[in-house]
């Protein structure tokens, strides 16, 4: 090796340090006196409030340093466990109830001093209890969260208010209005008016948790729904964006509104600053006799995490949080029904409409059960209830299922196996692969080889080594996590357990919804509708472009590569936003030609048809770009001898130029297979496999499991294996047919 | 069909042109129309867009790029877009000059020589990409956090690198096996080592294709979003599509400010995506790597 | 077969400098006629050839098949086949393949098809060669599937661009020697375009001169190479090419001479058409063809050049120089056999040439003066 390229090795490990040094973490936070660090998924009027809060803290301790922290609320909790572990975390953190006992099991959360709670009295008791697991309390409470019924001007002026949803209904038969607006097919929209017929959800007494959306109550609630639906009070498809546009639009105009909704306190920060509205609780179904609609009730707490770094200031802190100013603050600027009780003797408050009609609200809700069942009960419930509304199921039928799926997703980890036949397994195919590199090192042609490609292997060792490390590692170790089950701190080993069940669709029928093969069906088709499309309009305009003469070609192909060139996730949530069923321009653009508003993500085959156009909106400008490559290379000529043959257009095309281009498109026709196969963004933020998640494909439901479906890592990665495998067989062969044809 | 593939021309009628320019604008029309629509949202400041079919913003108004652009964190004050910029920034160009830094000699070996394991070792590499991307996550996931790197530049930058490092090694065989032989092997008969014709004849023949990969590396990573959403939790630690992806919440998306940010993060590489674009796809299609 | 019948063919490209290419083509090709388009290259040659396939549309101006108007027909409909400069083989199909292509698509029945094949294969050479790919011929091979693939179609009219110009010369000798049995044993209706003289003259019935995108002159080799109508064709046929040179005529004894420095030739009266009187004291410019002089004693014969260089071919020499002194006009003269050795430099020869051979052309318009 030369002088100089020594140096010009030395100048790349210069450049690699250098970027190394540019993006080295952050520093790790330790012990630190004086230093408070407080994280929220807080939004507008509430980060308000918590950032004067803070002000007025720092005001009251010049010295400390504070650092305040708004996390997204999607990611809240896993980002906490993570950083809170790793020392990283805040101090003081605020979380719903619901989440206490995973991070008491996680141990990210310490009870609260004693102190603080000297005088118990001070804060709402129902608040205090959700806070409360085997005696010990975990956190402050801060605030209450609950459904109640917004009601809005001039229709319902000053107190007035329905005596029932009846009522409601009722009205909009009269007027043809919609005159409700909530997220009908939400379980957590739906679970007031299920306990309004005397349902639960989930019976989580005796600490074992029950699915109890069954029986007369569950279809007696969806029976309502439906008839409300039908007499037109209440919106299909109903989002959390919707019902802000339609209550801020109202009854009076032309678009569709309603001069009720039910909602959170959140509604209000959407809402425009003019509109006239009162909060009231959620009246009965029915005006004579029934149960009360209790909405579930959500308290958020203060919590503190175990090893704070200055331990007085974190406590100070939370002392503060939930003092009498502070609360009144929160009230105030936040719109939070403080739990402070002392706060509402402040007139402002009292004779505030919105705080007391949620207090009214927070006052007969029920507490959200905090049990693992919980978490799970939600998918299945709001699936059960769309299904309903959307008329594909029978009230029955639909519960029937639900209860399936809810023993589906909960159901216990297979049981722990003996590793030993596996670590046999390996340790032979370690032997044999020992005994291969053996026999390779003997044989002198190998040792040959070996030595004629040293010089190669000095330019590959290190990519190889990184390869190694950064790619195959995660992979290898991504696959071993399918031989294991549990929750993700406690895994054990199940053999092939997670595969079994995979591919006998856990014992439901093969072709069931949501089974593998289901899953695989809709892939398959996916894949090859949407190669096809890509490959016949992607040609299409590549032959239309390539003409030996056209006016504008530039500019057409300059803009026909835009949908490559835009950011897939921004194009994916753009034409998510283009089929809204209400809002998007598709319907819009439909409704001038005639037809019907469609509900795009109501059905399989429009949702897997909004999926399909999305995918072959991003995907035409590759194989046309390609093509356009391709067609270079076929000469003139040899066209026009076809011509002079006397070949029409089509068998010009079709017996010259399709063959002549088949070599070159082959492996673009693979990489785009293999990308559409595993085309996450377009399946996950389009249809998000609605409806019922019968468009998912097979990566968008392993990162279901195990992302949403209670972190089923060791199920996820078997799906992800077997997905491997698939490509891998099915690329191998189409390859192989490739060459020998 | 008969009527609009034509491949010979200069003889048709001037009705077949115009079909053909109908054909076109279509096309270009439902090309464009959702990148419209982001564009008028971009501009159309506080107003609903429900029911209109023309992209065309009622009242043009710049307020959704101020207020984008100008987030700042309420209690450091510090200008948390900038930051955000820098994120996405740095974490691209590091990733396409690691990816290139470790592809560059591991390609050239495999566009030049034949070695023992070659065959095999290219087959490993291009069956990793087949290994669906959300998958690797956990076990990725769960190394970050070992190694403390979960919610940092570097540890983004390691996981952008599963991914940038095989496409260049693929992007820049190809690239290299394009350059004819020649050139080096005269080089050699002056002189050079072989060492020597690599650095200083292949390299520099193939630039433009360097060039080109690193562009391309850059914009993976500066466009990727599942990732970094997953394993960033700072908002100053975010790279600006994560960033992006918060105006679009359960309740009232706030699809002006998704808009107006979509576009600065898109149109910056969507020009640089136009002086790549055109060598980029033979490289694509000799290797094969998943998007 | 067909006769082909031209009038006033305009073409013009379109494109952004969009110039005519065929500016008014006029020409009769009789059934059964090998016709010889030849000319520079660039001069429209091929768009004509092509317009005539019908893969170019003419802007205005007809072309007519026996009695049938093809000028606007597809070229499938014309029965026609051509055979490409670049041959233009089907890469993906065989031998056998490319051969059955067209017959396919007329729906000949296969029996047929095999017949013609088996036919033709033998008579080109192509028996060995019927399974294999174009990428595995050599050049000479792929220009006999080229001209197979012509042939078995059968057609009344065959279309050849520059067939040979991608061979080796040897190789094209040959060829050309077989394109002319072919057209005498089949008597199909020809159309040949070349830029090169040697394959126009030889194979010919009817050569056409083409300049510019004008027909500048058709007829047999014979006449055309005898009688040009223009300096351009007098130019372009021959080899080495004729000479010109500006003089000046007088009627001196009753007989037309043409006379410059270094040269004064007598001129037959049928060069100079029926405008005789005019002629006294008039420029031309004078054509002589180097094949068409003989040496003279010193000083006997008209032309005198002083020698500045000799080209010696064995069975003939090529003496150039310049007519009268040191910077007279070049002129090239032709001496049968190897006497090369014995003229050196700076040596002063005379020649002199038949009237009949002396070709007079306007000075402005290049047009012969009988014409
Ligand atoms: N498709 C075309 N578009 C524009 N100009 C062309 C086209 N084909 C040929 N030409 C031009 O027309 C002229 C005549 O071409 P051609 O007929 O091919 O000449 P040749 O006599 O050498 O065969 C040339 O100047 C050429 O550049
Ligand atoms: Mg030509």
């Amino acid at each position: 090796m030369g002088l100089s390229a020594r140096r010009a090795v030395a100048a790349l490990y210069a450049l690699a340090a250098m970027l190394a040094v540019l993006v080295l973490p952050w520093p790790v936070a330790a012990d630190e006196p004086g230093k408070l660090v407080v994280w929220h998924a807080y939004r507008g009027a509430e980060q308000e409030a918590l950032d004067r809060l803070i002000d007025r803290f720092r005001a009251a301790h010049p010295s400390a340093e504070i650092r305040v922290l708004a996390v997204p609320f999607d990611a809240y909790a896993s980002k906490l466990e993570a950083a809170i572990l790793h020392d990283q975390g805040p101090d003081v953190f605020f979380d719903a109830h619901e989440r206490l006992g995973s991070f008491r099991d996680k141990g990210i959360v310490a009870p609260i001093d004693d102190e603080l709670l000297r005088d118990r009295g001070a804060f709402d008791p129902v608040s205090l209890r959700a806070l409360t697991i085997d005696g010990k309390t975990w956190a402050l409470p801060v605030a209450r969260k609950c459904l109640a019924l917004y009601l809005r001007a001039p229709s319902w002026p000053g107190d007035a208010a329905p005596h029932s949803l009846d009522e409601l209904v009722v009205l909009a038969r009269k007027t043809h209005r919609p005159t409700l607006a909530y997220e009908a097919s939400n379980a957590y929209a739906h679970a007031p008016i299920l306990h309004g017929f005397g349902g639960r959800i989930l019976d989580a007494e005796g600490g074992r948790d029950r699915y109890a959306f069954a029986d007369g109550p569950a279809r007696d609630s969806l029976a309502w729904v439906l008839g409300a639906m039908e007499a037109g009070a209440i919106p299909e498809e109903a989002s959390g964006a919707l019902v802000t546009q339609m209550f801020t639009t109202g009854s009076g105009t032309d678009a569709i509104g309603a001069d009720a909704a039910i909602s959170g306190p959140w509604l209000a920060g959407e809402l425009p600053a003019t509109l006239v509205y009162h909060v009231v609780p959620i009246p009965p179904v029915h005006a004579a006799g029934g149960t009360p609609t209790r909405p579930y009730l959500t308290v958020e707490g203060a919590m503190r995490a175990p090893t704070p770094r200055d331990p007085a200031l974190a406590k100070e802190f939370l002392a503060f949080v939930v003092s009498t100013e502070a609360a009144i603050v929160r009230a105030k600027v936040g719109r939070q029904v403080v739990a402070t009780n002392a706060a509402w003797r402040d007139p402002a408050l009292r004779d505030d409409r919105f705080l007391t009609g949620f207090r009214r609200a927070a006052d007969d809700a029920i507490p959200m059960p905090t049990t693992p069942g919980m978490r799970a009960a939600w998918e299945p419930t709001t699936r059960a209830i769309q299904k309903v509304l959307r008329r594909d199921l029978s009230p029955a039928d639909a519960i029937e299922e639900a209860k399936h799926r809810f023993l589906d997703v909960t159901r216990p980890p297979p049981p722990r196996r003996d590793p030993r036949p596996m670590l046999l397994l390996l340790g032979l195919l370690a032997l044999i692969g020992a005994g291969q590199l053996l026999r390779v090192a003997r044989d002198p042609e190998q040792r040959r080889a070996i030595r004629a490609s040293l010089p190669a292997y000095a330019y590959v060792t290190h990519a190889v080594v990184i390869v190694l490390l950064l790619v195959v590692v995660p992979l290898v170790l991504g696959a071993a996590t399918s031989f294991f089950a549990g929750p993700p701190q406690q895994l054990h080993y199940v053999g092939l357990a997670n595969y079994f069940e995979i591919l006998s669709a856990r014992g439901a029928p093969l072709l069931s919804s949501g089974s593998f093969y289901a899953v695989l069906g809709v892939t398959v088709l996916w894949t090859v509708v949407n190669v096809t499309l890509h490959l016949a309009i992607g040609m299409a305009l590549a032959l239309l472009l390539s003409r030996p003469v056209l006016k504008l070609r530039g500019v057409y192909r300059v803009l026909l590569v835009v949908p490559w060139a835009v950011p897939s996730y921004v194009s994916a949530l753009a034409w998510k936003g283009m089929f809204h069923r209400q809002l998007g321009a598709v319907n819009a653009v439909l409704g001038h030609l005639g037809v019907e508003p469609i509900a795009w993500f109501s059905r399989f085959s429009t949702a897997f048809a909004a999926n399909v156009a999305t995918n072959v909106w991003l995907g035409f400008p590759f194989m046309m770009v390609v093509t356009l490559g391709a067609l270079t290379s076929i000469p003139r000529e040899v066209l026009e001898a076809a011509e002079v043959d006397g070949a029409t257009r089509w068998q010009r095309f079709s017996r010259i130029t399709f063959p002549l281009l088949r070599p070159t498109l082959a492996p673009s026709v693979v990489l785009g297979a293999v990308w559409t196969f595993n085309m996450f963004n377009v399946v996950f933020l389009v249809s998000g496999g609605e409806p019922d998640g019968r468009t998912e494909i097979l990566v968008s439901e392993a990162y279901r499991w195990a992302f949403t479906r209670q972190a089923q890592y060791g199920y996820a990665s078997a799906y992800a294996v077997l997905i491997f495998l698939l490509l891998l067989v099915t690329t191998r062969g189409l390859k192989r047919r490739e060459v020998t044809r | 069909m008969s009527q609009v593939l034509d491949e010979t021309g200069g003889r048709r009628r001037p009705a077949e042109e115009a079909l053909v320019h109908v054909a076109l604008v279509l096309a270009t029309i439902a090309a464009l129309y959702p990148v419209l629509w982001v564009v008028s949202l971009a501009l159309s400041h506080g107003e609903s867009s429900a029911g209109r079919v023309l992209p065309i913003p009622e009242h043009l108004s710049l307020g959704n790029f101020r207020e984008v652009v100008g987030t700042h964190d309420r209690a450091t004050g510090t200008w948390i877009f900038g930051r955000q910029l820098a994120n996405s920034l740095l974490v691209s160009l590091a990733t396409a000059a690691v990816g290139v830094a470790i592809a560059t000699p591991a390609a050239y070996a495999l566009a030049r020589f034949r070695f023992a394991g070659r065959e095999r070792g290219v087959f490993l590499l291009m069956a990793t990409q087949m290994f669906p991307g959300v998958a690797t996550l956990v076990p990725l996931y769960l190394i970050l956090e070992k190694l403390h790197l979960l919610d940092s530049r570097a540890g983004l930058v390691l996981v952008y690198a599963t991914t940038a490092v095989p496409f260049c090694i693929m992007q820049l065989r190809s690239a290299f096996e394009a350059i004819p032989v020649d050139l080096e092997e005269a080089a050699m008969v002056d002189g050079a080592s072989r060492f020597q014709a690599f650095l200083r004849v292949a390299l520099p023949a193939a630039r433009p294709a360097i060039a080109v990969t690193s562009l391309f590396a850059f914009m993976g990573a500066w466009n990727e979003f599942i990732l970094a959403a997953t394993l960033l939790s700072r908002e100053e630690s975010f790279t600006l599509p994560v960033a992006l992806q918060r105006y679009v919440g359960e309740h009232g998306a706030s699809w002006g400010h998704f808009a107006a940010g979509a576009l600065i993060v898109s149109v910056p590489v969507m020009a640089l995506f136009y002086v790549a674009q055109r060598h980029i796809v033979s490289g694509l299609t000799a290797g094969g790597v998943k998007g | 077969m067909a006769s082909v019948s031209i009038r006033a063919l305009r073409k013009t490209y379109p494109g952004a400098k969009s110039k005519t290419i065929l500016k008014g083509i006029d020409l009769e090709i009789a059934d059964g006629a090998f016709t010889v388009l030849v000319g520079p290259s660039g001069c429209g040659k091929s768009t004509l050839l092509r317009t005539i396939a019908g893969l170019e549309r003419p802007d205005s101006g007809t072309i007519h098949f026996d009695a049938r108007d093809v000028t606007l027909a597809e070229p499938r409909e014309r029965d026609i086949a051509m055979v490409f400069q670049s041959y233009a083989l089907y890469p993906h199909l065989t031998v056998r393949e490319n051969l059955a292509f067209g017959l396919e698509l007329r729906r000949t029945p296969r029996d047929e098809i095999a017949r013609r094949i088996d036919e033709v294969a033998p008579q080109l050479g192509l028996g060995e060669l019927l399974d294999r790919l174009p990428a595995q011929l050599s050049g000479g091979q792929r220009q006999r599937v080229a001209m197979g693939r012509a042939i078995v179609r059968r057609p009344s009219l065959f279309l050849f661009d520059e067939p040979l110009s991608n061979l080796d010369a040897a190789l094209r000798g040959e060829v050309r020697v077989q394109i002319r049995r072919l057209h005498e044993r089949l008597g199909a209706t020809m159309i040949y375009v070349t830029h090169d003289q040697v394959e126009a003259m030889t194979l010919a019935d009817q050569l056409v001169v083409l300049n510019g995108g004008v027909v500048e002159q058709a007829g047999t080799p014979t006449e055309v190479y005898e009688r040009p109508r223009t300096r351009f064709v007098a130019g372009f046929l021959g080899m080495p090419a004729m000479n010109f040179v500006e003089a000046r005529l007088s009627v001196i004894e009753g007989k037309v001479r043409a006379r410059a420095p270094g040269i004064d030739v007598a001129v037959a009266d049928d060069r100079l058409g029926d405008r005789e009187s005019t002629f006294g004291d008039r420029k031309v410019l004078v054509g002589v063809r180097p094949q068409d002089v003989r040496l003279a004693g010193a000083g006997a014969g008209g032309i005198d050049l002083r020698v500045e260089l000799v080209e010696g071919l064995g069975f003939e020499s090529h003496v150039h120089g310049a007519l009268g002194a040191r910077d007279g006009t070049p002129f090239v003269a032709r001496v049968e056999g190897a006497a090369a050795g014995s003229h050196g430099g700076g040596q002063q020869l005379s020649f002199e040439v038949d009237p009949d051979d002396v070709h007079l052309f306007d000075l402005d318009t290049g047009r012969a003066t009988w014409a």
